[in-house]
């Protein structure tokens, strides 16, 4: 792999790294006092998920930049700071939900490009599958929410479109590299935008709103 | 919140190969999809060999006892 090449990869891996690593914290810190006990303890295991992904994929950026090394790896005590705004400021239940959605959909994308590349590793294909349940567990929040009473739909459409601009903006910016196409880390045909756009609109589909009436 | 669009769901296990498969718990959840996941996140504290979860209102009740005190009019 060239230096180049390297670094590409680094910084993807790292961004979702860092994602999972904030989100864990959230979901223990703010997900303790979630709406019903059904989404606080699922909220607390989901923070082991996370948290043990995001250190997975830091030993795996620490190989890249060291080569394989023996031994523990050094512990990660704070981010690298390439995890989303949104997700950093997340203050409350509902932009946890609306942040965990979109985190875990982009992650899903650029960790399925790769898992689909020639950098693929078992381990990537194992948590691509292992995050569909916080997925599933975020868009039945999100339309339990977009579905509710009072502010409580307005505020999540509101957190939901900042998460939802800040994700579109960052994956658009790897679409449109062509560094990343030409060592295949995303492949020619696929459209990560499109991917994401797609998983995004299955939260507010007809489904959505029809066991809520 | 709307509970009102909440069901029941009781988780059913088997600890190993050969083991009967008991009701260990249950919960409430909007829908099948998400219920698959409270079931698996909630009751996690075993490596269960097999882990279903039923909507109790699709439970077939056959016979079903009386209350304690059904027979003092108590319901």
């Amino acid at each position: 792999m060239s230096d180049l090449e390297n670094t590409i990869l680094i910084e993807l891996l790292e961004t979702i790294a860092d994602n999972k690593f904030v989100m864990g914290d959230h979901l223990v810190e703010i997900g303790i006092s979630g709406p019903n006990l059904e989404a606080t303890l699922s909220s607390v295991a989901i923070a082991q998920s996370e948290l043990g992904h995001a250190r997975i994929l830091y030993n795996w950026v620490y190989e890249l930049k060291n080569g394989k090394v023996k031994g523990k790896k050094p512990e990660i005590k704070e981010q690298t700071g390439k995890a989303f705004f949104n997700t950093v400021n997340t203050q409350n239940w509902i932009s946890l939900i609306a942040n965990l959605f979109t985190t875990n959909v982009t992650s899903k994308i650029i960790l399925g490009a790769i898992s689909d590349s020639p950098y693929s590793t078992k381990m990537i294909t194992k948590m691509v599958k292992e995050q569909q349940d916080n997925i599933i567990y975020a868009r039945s929040w999100c339309r339990q929410l977009a579905n509710d009473k009072g502010r409580i739909p307005i505020q999540f459409q509101k957190d939901f479109e900042n998460a939802k601009k800040e994700a579109q903006d960052w994956l658009l910016s790897w679409q449109n590299d062509d560094q990343i196409r030409h060592f295949e880390i995303i492949g020619d045909k696929t459209n990560v935008i499109e991917l994401f756009n797609e998983e995004i609109g299955s939260v507010f589909s007809d489904q959505a709103t029809a066991y809520i009436k | 919140m709307n509970y009102q669009a909440l069901k029941d769901y009781d988780v059913f296990t088997r600890i190993q190969r050969g083991e009967s498969i008991i009701q260990i718990g249950s919960f409430k959840a909007p829908d099948d999809d998400i219920a698959t996941v409270y079931a698996q996140k909630i009751y996690d504290e075993q490596d269960w060999a097999e882990m279903q979860v039923v909507r109790r209102d699709h439970i077939i009740k056959i016979k079903v006892p009386e209350g304690v005190f059904a027979q003092k009019g108590v319901k």
